[in-house]
């Protein structure tokens, strides 16, 4: 029968020649290429930006992901963001006493959708009296509307933001302006769909209404009383999708905190495995080699962990003190530096330790350390191989399960927080799937990943598994 | 008549570098009461021989042909069931190696002893029990030994068990394979002694299969010599030692050592062929001293009232 | 007799384990003392709000009020039992933890009763129904799976059916649970998302079983589907394994029927690890149960304590805690029972 597979080269090179071994390590590599590529893409200060709200005001909220029109023959409103710079701005100086300025913005609007909310943005600068502002809405059929008129509150550099869509004076303009133009009354007014429809009788219902395609000009007309007093505008009206993966209910990019859940959720099993396979197989192997008290007591501080029941003691702390992410895993680390592997090395080594070639070995005069290293642990390294391989997901989906319930790192964005998230905030009864269902990819993947990576390596330790 | 005649047996395994060829054409005969040893190095085919005669195969075989004629009767003939019910352990049984192993660990001693019988007999637990107690003490153990489980008992003690296992249904040819090279010298001699006493009380005819020669000649009437997969020699065990024939066997004989006597043994160089692509001809030419052209084709087994498949015989005037 | 020695000595083990992880949870959930301060900060308040507002109070002298606040703040604190060291207190608690002396829970949770022992006793069922019939349900199709996979090792169904017990057996099942729902609830809506009845809940009892077993079902394929592949990858390599030990080969010689060998040779020597592996499962299973159950709103144990851990509700957290520490160390104990009695092996090794 085939002889026992000794050393770690060795057992990686057998799981290389299995179809799961390969397949294993080309999703991890296609991981690590992720790792890799993701600083690239959204640097680490996009990442620290994750806790600050006020980073992603020009994305819309819960938004799909871009794609998704591709499956369907409605093209989706998308993002339409008018630069401060982007106003065409005209003035007359007509009088001392006050100026005119006209900023223009013109933009088309060629989707079957309408779009999600409307968004103006001031930047005033005036002395002695406040500019008078009146912001008018010419539609490509023609039709022009005053949506608003205001006296700024805020003094440059500050921006004032108004969101359109939510003003009761808004809504009460466009309603008096459809109403005009017969269309039906409804309770509540939408202007960000109102202001898009075809007119028609249902215009200012949202299942009635008619995208009208075609430019639309957005015209803010001040009065300034002194001419050293400034206007600026941007405009943005929110698109109904927005990048690759969408975005979530604080209008982040998703694709940016799926990116860095990759390296976090990498990192953190990787790291959490890699520890404490080693200390658990080490103390398996001395255990056995030396024996005795200390062999005793390793038992038995194997068994005390094995019976702890850790996931709920983790969500204790996790609740009562809020720790980061690198406190979560140096916990997970002492709750785990004796285990169930412990146990299996100390028989590995147990076993080998009766064998002749360790006698041998020991009446040739090498030391208990060398013979320990030398000929006991090469034996358990296919099996710490299958194991490393099993225990990073274990440990990944450890960090996402407490992330799911919110007690893990409170900044960082890793697969298990946004689906917490968004699990919180109704992603699954609203049909915003892709919030949560895109970091759960994440996770499937990753585990599966590791998952064949180590049956590769179980059927390495175990030639009878192989495909003979 | 023979009791057992095994002809033109062949056993190959599959794997993935190719066909490993255990068993190449072997042909032997073991008569009423008699006992064939046979002798070779470690993976010589002498297991995978007695593996093909029980037919009990991996599930990697390539190849599985030959006759086997147990009492008259061509068993090769046999399907699954029959083979199962007629030949195993009622017709053959078989003593293996390291018995340690063959013994389930989570099963009293006396359960595993009668299991045989209540499995191919009409037979009441009870009675077998008491068979099983009887064939205990025909192996020299106590009664209570039925209680008892394998971790319980010594090397020696579960090498008789598993000998009086053998021996319940008083089957006409038993396969003992390496009985005794777990076992210490002197637990060595007792279980000889006790197949030997067996063989003559229970005329049963036995398949020794060991690497020791020496101990081969404590119990057997014919020798059969196998190397790398083929009988190369067979003969009487008088045949054997006083004139071998065959190189392979000479070798053999001058590697033993004598406790008595100055001569040094002398080791065979080199090792043993690959069986998946083995020499062509004699398997034995890489290492012969005695090789020659000849030796590239298959020697022929008989000459004359030898047999010792080897080129040399036809020099020595023995023509086939 | 030997097992039973082996039994008490794991017995006493098992409860020192339990004494010092009940010790353990204690000493976290109290924060070393510190909730202790903050309780004392609050009762001080409450003390000097009461007396703001008592009349007789104010027209004391200075200090005389002061007399009056001290002596009130110490009742207070004596009645709360704040009084004493925090060493003393946690050696308290730990012994009311052990004895299941629960105390009170800082909300009521739906049962309408504040006694911790009434809301978990209300809970406890529902947990231990979904997840142990889940278990078993995932452990018998597993293992019947495994061997006919054992059966037929390298074949087209074991190669395929090995892929799928690998990749379901490593994720969650939580994130099969959310797949699941929005495939199946939402999707495809033949299930419910979540929850044990509708609301309101029909009253014909049939129609009321039929009700519950409807909303059963989602939660129960998916934490079957989900753990079905450790059992049937585990069954078949232990099979495959077993069946090529020498004593397998020996039974088949002595020729004994293929069944026989398969039965009492081969799931003999593989139940031993099988059986640890349910019940080692089982308390997997009740302790992933706290965000199972809280993606199908399932009002269990597991959903209480997610529950009590937003509201951060110490007194429950530390007695659920201390529940399902009791319930591995239970279902350890049992375990070690069934083991010894399987294997005699350990029997031997108890001496």
């Amino acid at each position: 029968m085939a002889a026992p597979i000794v050393g770690g080269k060795a057992a990686v090179r057998e799981a290389l020649r299995m179809k799961s071994g390969i397949f294993g390590f080309g999703m991890l590599l296609f991981m690590m290429l992720v790792v890799v590529a993701v600083p690239i893409i959204a640097p680490f200060d996009t990442v620290r930006a994750w806790g600050d709200v006020s980073v992603w005001t020009d994305n819309p909220r819960a938004a799909a992901p871009d794609w998704i029109d591709t499956f369907s023959d409605k093209k989706q409103a998308r993002n339409i963001l008018v630069e401060w710079d982007e106003f065409s701005i005209a003035q007359s100086n007509t009088s001392p006493v006050f100026k005119i300025a006209i900023l223009r913005a013109r933009f088309d609007f060629t989707y079957d959708t309408f779009p999600q909310e409307l968004r103006l943005q001031m930047l005033s600068n005036w002395s002695d009296r406040k500019p008078l502002i009146t912001v008018d809405w010419r539609r490509p059929d023609g039709q022009s509307l005053t949506i608003y008129s205001l006296s700024p509150d805020r003094l440059a550099p500050q921006v004032e933001t108004l969101t359109l869509s939510s003003r009761p004076d808004v809504q009460a303009n466009v309603r008096n302006w459809a109403l005009g133009v017969g269309a039906d009354d409804v309770a509540d007014v939408r202007p960000h769909v109102s202001l898009y429809a075809v007119q028609d009788a249902g215009m200012l219902e949202p299942s009635r209404a008619q995208v009208l395609k075609g430019t639309y000009t957005l015209t803010v007309q001040a009065i300034m009383f002194n001419q050293a007093d400034t206007l600026l505008a941007r405009f943005t009206s929110y698109g109904t999708v927005f990048g690759l993966a969408g975005t979530d209910h604080l209008r982040r990019d998703l694709l940016i905190g799926l990116l860095w859940g990759a390296p976090v959720a990498l990192a953190f099993g990787a790291a959490a495995a890699v520890v404490t396979v080693m200390s658990q197989v080490i103390l398996g192997a001395l255990g056995a080699y030396y024996g005795g008290r200390f062999d005793e007591f390793i038992q038995r501080s194997t068994d005390f962990v094995i019976i702890l029941p850790a996931l709920p003691i983790l969500v204790l702390i996790g609740t009562l003190y809020q720790p980061g992410i690198l406190t979560v895993l140096f916990i997970v680390i002492l709750f785990n530096i004796v285990g169930g592997t412990t146990k299996v090395v100390r028989s590995i080594a147990l076993q080998t330790k009766e064998e002749l070639y360790i006698e041998a070995a020991r009446s040739y005069g090498a030391s208990r350390r060398r013979v320990l290293f030398r000929y006991i642990m090469p034996r358990t390294m296919p099996y710490t191989f299958a194991l490393l391989a099993l225990s990073v997901p274990s440990f990944i989906f450890l960090e996402a399960s407490l992330s799911f319930l919110g007690l893990g790192d409170p900044v960082l964005p890793t697969w298990g927080s946004i689906m917490g998230d968004a699990s919180r905030n109704g992603a699954v009864y609203n049909g915003i799937w892709w919030w949560i269902a895109f970091p759960a990819f994440g996770i499937v993947f990753a585990t599966v990943a590791f998952a064949f990576l180590g049956y590769s390596f179980d059927k390495v330790l175990n030639p009878r598994l192989r495909e003979e | 008549m023979a009791l057992l005649e095994v002809k033109n047996l062949h056993l190959y395994y599959r794997t993935s570098r190719g066909p490993v060829r255990a068993v190449e054409d072997v042909s032997w005969q073991i008569g009423e009461g008699e006992t064939l040893a046979l002798v070779g190095e470690s993976g010589c085919g002498k297991t995978s021989t007695a593996s093909a005669v029980t037919r009990v195969l991996p599930r990697n075989v390539h190849r599985y042909d030959g006759e086997v004629w147990l009492d008259g009767t061509n068993v090769m003939a046999y399907d699954e069931e029959e083979f199962r019910k007629e030949v195993r352990w009622k017709g053959i049984s078989m003593v293996f190696q390291g018995a340690m192993n063959s013994l389930n660990p989570v099963m009293k001693i006396g359960y595993q002893v009668y299991e045989p019988l209540t499995t191919h007999l009409e037979i009441e637990k009870e009675e077998a029990l008491d068979r099983a107690r009887e064939a205990l003490k025909s192996v020299g153990l106590p009664e209570y030994t039925v209680k008892r489980y394998p971790h319980e008992l010594s090397g020696g003690m579960k090498q008789r068990v598993v000998i009086a296992m053998a021996l319940i249904m008083r089957p006409k040819i038993v396969i003992l394979d390496e009985p005794t090279s777990a076992l210490d010298v002197m637990t060595q001699a007792n279980i000889i002694n006790l197949l030997k006493k067996l063989k003559q009380e229970e005329r049963v005819g036995y398949l020794f299969i060991t690497h020791d020669l020496a101990l081969a000649s404590e119990l057997a009437d014919q020798i059969g010599i196998m190397y790398a997969g083929k009988l190369v020699e067979i003969g009487t065990a008088e045949e054997i030692y006083s004139d071998p024939k065959h190189p392979y066997t000479q070798l053999l004989l001058k590697s033993v050592p004598l406790l008595r006597g100055t001569r040094t043994p002398e080791s065979i160089p080199g090792t043993p062929p690959d069986l998946i692509n083995p020499p062509e001809g004699c398997r034995f030419r890489p290492r012969c001293p005695f090789a020659f052209e000849k030796c590239t084709q298959e020697p022929p087994i008989k000459w004359g009232d030898r047999l010792a498949a080897c080129w040399l015989l036809e020099k020595g005037g023995m023509a086939a | 007799m030997a097992l039973a020695y082996y039994l008490a000595k794991r017995a006493l083990f098992l409860s020192i384990t339990l004494v010092i992880a009940t010790y353990l949870v204690v000493i976290i959930s109290n924060q070393g003392g510190l909730i202790d301060n903050q309780i004392i900060a609050e009762i001080r308040l409450g003390v000097i709000q009461e007396l703001r507002s008592d009349p007789t109070y104010l027209r004391l002298p200075p200090d005389v009020q002061k007399q009056v606040f001290e002596k009130k703040l110490q009742e207070r604190i004596v009645f709360r039992g704040l009084d004493q060291p925090f060493v003393t207190k946690s050696f308290r608690q730990t012994w009311e933890a052990l004895t299941l002396d629960l105390g009170r829970a800082q909300n009521t949770y739906g049962s309408g009763s504040f006694k911790l022992t009434t809301i978990i006793m209300e809970r406890l069922p529902r947990t231990v129904f979904l997840f142990t019939t889940a278990t078993v349900l995932s452990a018998v199709v597993g293992v019947w799976l495994g061997l006919r996979m054992a059966r037929r090792a390298l074949s087209i169904f074991d190669r395929g059916m090995t892929v799928l017990s690998i990749t379901t057996l490593v994720i969650p099942s939580w994130v099969f649970g959310i797949f699941f729902i929005l495939l199946f609830a939402f999707a495809f809506p033949i299930f419910p998302s979540g929850g044990m009845v509708s609301v309101p809940a029909p009253t014909d009892p049939w129609a009321l079983l039929a009700d519950r077993l409807y909303h059963l079902a989602l939660p129960l394929i998916t934490v079957t589907f989900s753990s079905f592949g450790g059992w049937s990858y585990t069954t078949r390599n232990l099979v495959l394994q077993i069946m090529s030990e020498d004593f397998v080969t020996a039974a088949r010689s002595k020729g004994l029927p293929e069944k026989k060998v398969l039965h009492r040779y081969v799931l003999r020597a593989a139940s031993p690890p099988i059986i640890t592996g349910i019940v080692l499962a089982l308390i997997g299973s009740w302790t992933g149960a706290i965000i199972t159950e809280l993606v199908f709103n399932w009002p269990g144990l597991g959903l209480l304590f997610f529950e009590a851990v937003i509201l951060v509700d110490a007194p429950t957290i530390i007695a659920l805690t201390i529940i399902f520490a009791y319930l591995f160390v239970v279902t350890v104990f049992i375990l070690d029972v069934v083991y010894g009695l399987m294997d005699p092996r350990i029997r031997a090794l108890g001496r």
